[in-house]
């Protein structure tokens, strides 16, 4: 027997019933300690698998549609920024220089800082389609208490290419980043998934919709928001989710938003302007727009935020080279259950009919079969 | 099976724990069996030539005999080294040899076809080919007792850990080994895990991050000079020292679980001050052979200092060319030896030079510029490696001494991520080097002696370093191409 081995501690000698200095001692003390150091490394492992639910998107697909804008970068004429609304542009009708980088849940300072890095980097970019929903205004990210924003902005950091700091944002950037680094979605699938594929679980409670990679992409790899069924939409359907789901959660997120920041609403708008003169100075067009809701929502949503931003969008749009369009109460999208996934989102067939109808010839004659 | 495969994960712990729940008269016959099957899960054929090997090692070492004045003798040798080296010639330099001599003929007009052989190269042939001779020339010399068991000589020349890419052992040092009980000793295995884990730190962190990097700049090297080539060709440099250097140490950990001490084949080679120390720190094991069977038997340093000189030249360039069947190679190795003749030659004029611009006064930064010169000439020397023919070599060499004005910048190689981690897993490694050059001592064997609590956290740092920022396309070791 090895001089140098450590005698099993007392309780475990207990426990395993061994006596002291013999072999078998000597092999119950390794296997303990093989026990507890591969514990350890599931532990460790189940850790970053969290952390990894945690960056884990409901977007799976994002990184990889990010990085695909990138390489166009140079060449794109017509970028869709905003959250999840910006879904409503269906990419293949808008023509083939034209790009998104709207993200779930986006709120504005982080479309500002996606410019921020962007906008150099898209010399021929002539026009910027902002998509404003009527939350628009209402929304940040940082200041809230929803414990889903505080992963929005995470999964905004840990995104490539490395958006720049918000305000101050450290903690969400130190651990947006270094979950990038600990938990690499390219490296989880072919070195983690295998040993956590019983316990997988796509995303968590995201705000803003749903987007699954399955079935769910324009010809660019722009993801559409899917139904969470696979049911026909109805007008009767649109109604219950309007005032089952998406109304109350639209006015708790808007209560919850003006609670712990009174001054959402004129934040938001010095990050618009800021925005729309970061384009002025590279003579980018602005096109602010709010698509298409069905009726039910827009029944249902509160008058004084659709006159909030109307009031702002008039005050931007007064500005030369700034323009914005209230396309919400579209009639001819809306007569047509089908054209929608839920109560405020356009399904592909919806985005299609709309961006050919509206948006294709705002943006251009030229733009369509580029 | 590679060692940074998934397999041998499995395999290693395997043959381990059957190794000591076996009774010693019986661990020779699992180590062998589990040896063919390692070598046998490259390709099955491969098996033909090493039993072939070892037959005939075996019955030469026996036809040989203790007695250095048996008449005869001479004759099994030859036949040892008849087969090992022709086995060698043709599955490694045969199309070599074919290819120069066509071309040398047709330089003077006459026409050679060479013959076409599709010959796969067995891995690890130079490594056991070079193991098996050292044992039939120390019989041979009387310096080793043939082995009578058939088995344990089977094992000497096949075993697993070190089979594909050495260590090259010794017969003297490694078959006594075999003989010997290795009891079961936790602490033991514990330090010979830890070096695995280290070796697959820096053959998956390390070399074939860097790897990326020079597989770019070496593939387009028209795109890139001055700088990139430069870059690529240290990375270079560090990429075959942490494949090789990796690959020992996990060869030297998966033995030393099973008590089985081998030969350490690689002490800091960067740090060394003088291609005589460099070549004293790098491929021990290779070096130390040639320096026994092939430098003494030219006579070595005995007969004068041209014939010195001399020797060392044809020492080097046969070290070359069993690098590989390459020109480049051979040239490689050529450079090498002039490199330490010259080192010879001018060891007066770098005294007399230090002494005159005050380095005398500072002894460390005289080390420390002794160091990187001597590690920008292996990089040098490198580049003719590397590149895939001497004509490319040239050109390539030309575009790191050129300005780059056309160049794409160095960070195009590369992802800005990527770079920054093989940077840091650099650095981290520098460390770790320079605090064991200092120490002169195993710096391994003093954090086994640690408290758990502080092993235990460098494990798991460890571990996860390697499952998150390894390189996991199963990259050959660069040396198996030997």
């Amino acid at each position: 027997m090895n001089d140098s081995f450590d005698p099993i501690p007392d309780p475990v000698r207990h426990v395993l019933d061994v006596q002291g200095g013999s072999s078998r001692d000597a092999l119950a003390s390794v296997l303990v300690r093989c026990a507890l150091f591969v514990a350890g490394v599931i532990g460790i492992g189940w850790v970053l698998h969290d952390l990894r639910l945690e960056v884990a998107h409901p977007e799976p697909g994002a990184k990889k549609r990010i990085e695909s804008l990138l390489e166009r970068a140079p060449d794109l004429r017509i970028l869709t920024v905003g959250n999840s609304h910006g879904s409503a542009v269906h990419q293949g009708s808008v023509g083939r220089r034209n790009g998104s980088i709207w993200l779930l849940a986006e709120d504005v300072w982080e479309i500002e800082s996606q410019l921020e890095y962007l906008l150099p980097r898209m010399p021929q970019l002539d026009t910027l389609l902002f998509t404003a929903s009527f939350g628009t205004l209402y929304h940040d990210n940082a200041n809230t208490t929803h414990p889903s924003r505080d992963t929005v902005r995470r999964f905004f950091y840990a995104q490539p290419p490395g958006y720049p700091m918000i305000d101050g944002d450290w903690v969400n950037w130190f651990e947006g980043r270094m979950t990038t680094a600990l938990v690499r979605p390219d490296h989880w699938e072919p070195v983690f998934a295998p040993l956590f594929a019983g316990a997988d679980a796509t995303g968590g409670d995201a705000p803003g919709g749903d987007a699954s990679e399955e079935d769910a992409s324009d010809e660019d790899g722009t993801p559409r928001i899917v139904a969470r069924d696979r049911e026909p939409m109805t007008h009767a359907r649109l109604a219950e989710d309007a005032a089952t789901n998406v109304l109350p959660r639209h006015a708790e997120f808007e209560e919850n938003m003006l609670e712990l920041n009174p001054d959402v609403v004129e934040d938001t708008t010095a990050v618009l302007r800021r925005v729309v003169a970061m384009c002025r100075e590279r003579g980018v067009r602005v096109v602010f727009f709010t698509p298409p809701y069905s009726r039910p929502y827009l029944e249902g949503v509160d008058p004084a935020q659709r006159a909030t931003l109307a009031r702002v969008m008039a005050e931007l749009s007064a500005t030369d080279g700034v323009e914005y369009h209230d396309f919400s109460d579209e009639e001819a999208i809306a007569e047509d259950p089908t054209n929608f996934v839920n109560a405020d989102h356009l399904s592909a067939k919806g985005a299609e009919a709309f961006t050919k109808l509206r948006l294709r010839p705002l943006v251009g004659p030229n733009a369509a079969g580029e | 099976m590679l060692f940074t495969s998934l397999e041998f994960v499995f395999f290693l712990p395997l043959v381990v724990c059957a190794y000591y729940l076996l009774p010693q008269r019986a661990r020779w016959g699992l180590l062998l069996a589990a040896s063919y099957y390692f070598y046998a899960s490259w390709r099955v054929d491969f098996l033909v030539l090493i039993v072939a090997s070892t037959l005939v090692d075996y019955a030469a070492g026996l036809a040989m005999g203790g007695d250095t004045e048996r008449p005869g003798r001479k004759k099994w040798l030859w036949a040892s080294l008849g087969v090992n080296l022709g086995l060698l010639f043709t599955f490694k330099y045969f199309a070599f040899f074919t290819d120069s001599l066509a071309w040398g003929l047709g330089g003077l007009g006459i026409q050679f076809d060479s013959p076409a052989f599709d010959l796969i190269l067995p891995v690890g042939i130079s490594f056991y080919t070079f193991q098996t001779l050292s044992y039939t020339i120390d019989v041979y010399r009387g310096q080793k007792e043939p082995e009578r068991h058939l088995g344990i000589f089977a094992l000497y020349v096949s075993f697993f850990p070190q089979l594909v890419a050495g260590p090259i052992e010794r017969s003297t040092s490694l078959m006594p080994q075999m003989y010997e009980r290795h009891g079961f000793d936790w602490v033991r295995i514990r330090l010979g895990l830890t070096q695995v884990l280290l070796g697959f730190f820096k053959k998956v962190v390390i070399a074939d991050r860097l790897a990326l990097y020079v597989d770019e700049v070496y593939a387009n090297s028209g795109d890139y000079a001055g700088a990139p080539m430069w870059i690529a060709t240290y990375f270079f440099a560090i990429q075959v020292y942490c494949d090789f250097a990796g690959y020992s140490d996990i060869a030297i950990g998966s033995a030393r679980c099973m008590g089985y001490k081998l030969v350490t084949n690689f002490k800091r080679p960067y740090l060394a001050d003088s291609f005589k120390s460099f070549w004293e720190r790098w491929h021990i094991s290779l070096t130390m052979w040639f320096r026994d069977y092939v430098y003494f038997a030219l006579g070595g340093s005995r007969k004068g200092r041209l014939r010195t000189y001399f020797n060392i030249l044809a020492l080097f360039t046969l070290c070359g060319l069993w690098h590989g069947a390459r020109w480049n190679c051979v040239l490689w190795g050529t450079a090498n030896g002039v490199y330490l003749v010259m080192g010879q030659l001018t060891r007066d004029a770098q005294d007399r030079w230090a002494r005159l611009v005050g380095l005398h006064k500072v002894p460390l930064v005289r080390k420390v510029l002794a160091i990187l010169f001597t590690f920008t000439l292996f990089v040098v020397s490198l580049m003719i490696w590397r590149s895939e023919t001497i004509p490319n070599a040239i050109t390539n060499i030309g575009l790191a001494f050129s300005s780059g004005a056309n160049s794409l910048s160095v960070t195009a190689p590369m992802a800005g991520y990527e770079l920054s981690l093989a940077v840091i897993a650099l650095a981290l490694l520098l460390a770790l080097e320079i605090a064991q050059e200092r120490k002169d001592s195993e710096l391994l064997e003093e954090f086994n002696a640690k408290p758990r609590w502080i092993r235990w956290p460098v494990y798991y740092a460890g571990l996860y370093s390697v499952l998150i920022f390894g390189v996991f396309d199963l990259r050959e070791f660069v040396y198996f191409q030997f």
